[in-house]
């Protein structure tokens, strides 16, 4: 696109035109995108900086975090994953009902999905004095405010990637004499893998950054978020910068999986 | 340089998903000493504390504490009153409760049934004003300190933006207000809560304590209303308030006592010179625990880290009644302090 004078002169185009206007949108959104990242720069001391990330909480919660987020994408794929697939290839009267309950996590404030967790699965709960175990304030009360509020990121994509797949592809393995399990196994799922494990990283990566309903359902042990929450009580920007330079590290390394995912996407399925 | 993306692909996803598996294997197999959250964990000791010690309580009594006793100290710092509610709301269970003020402890204990049964007072704090030095009005505050200007006219002042707590959630929040209540009196003017303050629950003026730093850092209030030990901790120029309004000195407790706030639960607070406090609550799980850290707060070296901040130390001062209810051994530990 450029900008042709001549064509102006001429009543041939306007110099404002349609797709000027997009490029100006877009060069908007970046730069906003993109600024707070320079603010960084000015807090920013590196002897401090290193010493900081240095800091056994940092690591820890660093460790914490992306055990955590694993073992929460995890959990929610081994269940995720089949109700995708339901809702891609079944049809029955509750569909509609079962996918705004899917949407749910997506749509509370984290602060409410970890209150209302808290509510069951506190000490004083159903389940909280039926089973001696600390759902809260624990390592398993991270998995579960992780895999509440990350759970969405993974059956949407995985749903979208299941129903993309032409099902005579699952039809004509049947007539051949698969069974259901197997054509899952063996065409469904290779055929959605792309999409599912662009879900699961957007899973992951929201694990990451969960802090809401973890500082309802955990605050202790810290996870990254809320290290750096604490930092920045304590100490305010400076003292936090460390964390959000590591969690920006990780968000990169995810960043770069996600890429290269969606090219072979694009080589493989063309969208 | 353009990476060919068919041969890119066969080989390296599963090479890629097998190298990501051994590491985080490898990240999984060195936190799972955390992940045993089976049976309670007796070398843990959960302490819920006023958000104003946060620094004191993550930087240094944590180490002290762990380093003397080997405990491992698992802090939560959030408004006292805040604290309060979600104890009895039963969402979270410590193993000590250390509160600014007393008022959100006697909560546990006035509830039926009670969730505390006594408290011992160990610090007295003085509420100051803090404020950013690179403020535009940092040099009239400066003014203050030496005398020069009244502390309540520059807080008035057209563009100053002053921050403090929800007094909702935090004992520093209504004792903010009831401060600037008393300066009504003090400095006979009935004007000055009004222009300082606005209404109580001031939506220009209040953010949660957690960001209270940040938002001086940034500029975005000039001046709060601070503990002393806090402006010390982090490195805050302040001034100090007269005695008659800072709610320290017990000689005046008559002359706070004139102000009230009233919480939206129903209690009414008096002015009272302020007293941190701490309790084992009842619903403590970790006993020997809790008692090493009540004994650690009160020690020479509890003491000491507590006054290098500005808490003024007090001889304990042990309140509650209802003792035949108590567990023995912590039963011991308070009347030792009687």
């Amino acid at each position: 696109m450029r900008v042709d004078i001549v064509n102006f002169a001429l009543r041939k185009q306007n110099i404002i035109g349609f797709n000027f206007l997009l490029s100006i949108l877009v060069i908007i959104l970046i730069v906003y995108i993109i600024y707070p990242f320079f603010g960084l720069i000015f807090v920013i001391e590196p002897t401090s900086l290193l010493e900081s990330l240095k800091r056994t909480e940092i690591l820890d919660s660093v460790i914490l975090s992306l055990t955590t987020a694993t073992i929460s994408t995890i959990l929610v794929s081994i269940f995720g994953i089949p109700l995708a697939f339901v809702l891609a290839r079944f049809q029955f009267k509750a569909k509609f009902l079962i996918r705004m309950i899917v949407i749910l996590p997506l749509v509370l404030p984290p602060l409410a999905s970890g209150t209302m967790l808290l509510g069951v699965f506190g000490p004083y709960s159903f389940l909280g004095k039926l089973i001696p175990v600390d759902f809260t304030q624990s390592v398993i009360g991270i998995i579960i405010a992780q895999t509440y509020v990350a759970s969405p990121f993974l059956i949407l994509p995985a749903q979208a990637a299941f129903e993309a797949i032409p099902e005579r592809y699952e039809i004509v393995a049947r007539t051949l004499g698969k069974k259901k399990w197997q054509v899952f196994f063996s065409i469904s799922l290779p055929l959605a893998k792309i999409g599912i494990l662009i879900g699961l990283l957007m899973a992951w990566i929201r694990s990451i950054g969960e802090l809401g309903a973890t500082i309802m359902m955990a605050y202790n042990p810290h996870t990254i978020s809320i290290q750096i929450f604490e930092d920045s009580a304590i100490g305010g920007i400076r003292n936090s910068v460390a964390g959000i330079i590591l969690v920006i590290i990780i968000a990169l390394f995810a960043l770069t999986i996600f890429v290269l995912l969606r090219r072979h996407q694009v080589l493989k399925v063309g969208w | 340089m353009f990476i060919n993306i068919t041969r890119f692909h066969s080989n390296t996803i599963p090479l890629t998903a097998i190298f990501l598996s051994i590491v985080f294997f490898i990240l999984f197999s060195s936190s799972i000493k955390e992940l045993s959250a089976i049976k309670t964990i007796d070398k843990d000791v959960s302490v819920l504390y006023a958000g104003s010690l946060i620094n004191i309580f993550e930087n240094e009594i944590k180490l002290a504490f762990q380093n003397s006793t080997g405990y491992n100290f698992i802090g939560e710092g959030k408004g006292s009153v805040q604290i309060s509610n979600m104890i009895l709301d039963g969402f979270r269970k410590p193993d000590v409760f250390v509160s600014a003020d007393t008022t959100p402890i006697e909560s546990l204990m006035n509830h039926s049934p009670p969730l505390a049964n006594w408290l011992v007072k160990f610090a007295s704090a003085e509420l100051v004003i803090a404020y950013n030095p690179q403020s535009p009005f940092a040099s009239d505050l400066l003014k203050v300190s030496n005398g020069e200007i009244p502390w309540y006219k520059v807080l008035q002042k057209e563009g100053l933006k002053f921050g403090r707590t929800d007094p909702e959630l935090d004992p520093k929040g209504y004792y903010t207000i009831i401060a600037v209540k008393l300066a009504n009196i003090y400095y006979n003017d009935s004007t000055i809560k009004d222009r300082i303050l606005g209404e109580d629950r001031n939506k220009r003026q209040i953010f949660p304590e957690e960001v209270l730093k940040s938002i001086l850092d940034s500029g975005q209030i000039d001046a709060t209303a601070a503990y002393k030990h806090e402006a010390i901790a982090k490195g805050l120029p302040y001034i100090s308030l007269p005695d008659q309004i800072n709610l320290s000195n017990p000689n005046y407790t008559n002359y706070y006592n004139k102000i009230s706030y009233k919480l939206g639960i129903g209690e009414t607070i008096y002015g009272n010179p302020i007293f941190f406090s701490f309790t084992i609550p009842n619903t403590v799980e970790n006993i020997a625990g809790a008692m090493s850290f009540g004994k650690f707060l009160l020690s020479e070296s509890g003491n000491k880290i507590l006054e290098q901040y500005g808490l003024s130390h007090i001889k304990p001062i042990l309140y509650g009644d209802d003792y035949d209810k108590l567990n023995p051994e912590i039963l011991s530990f308070v009347q030792y302090y009687d």
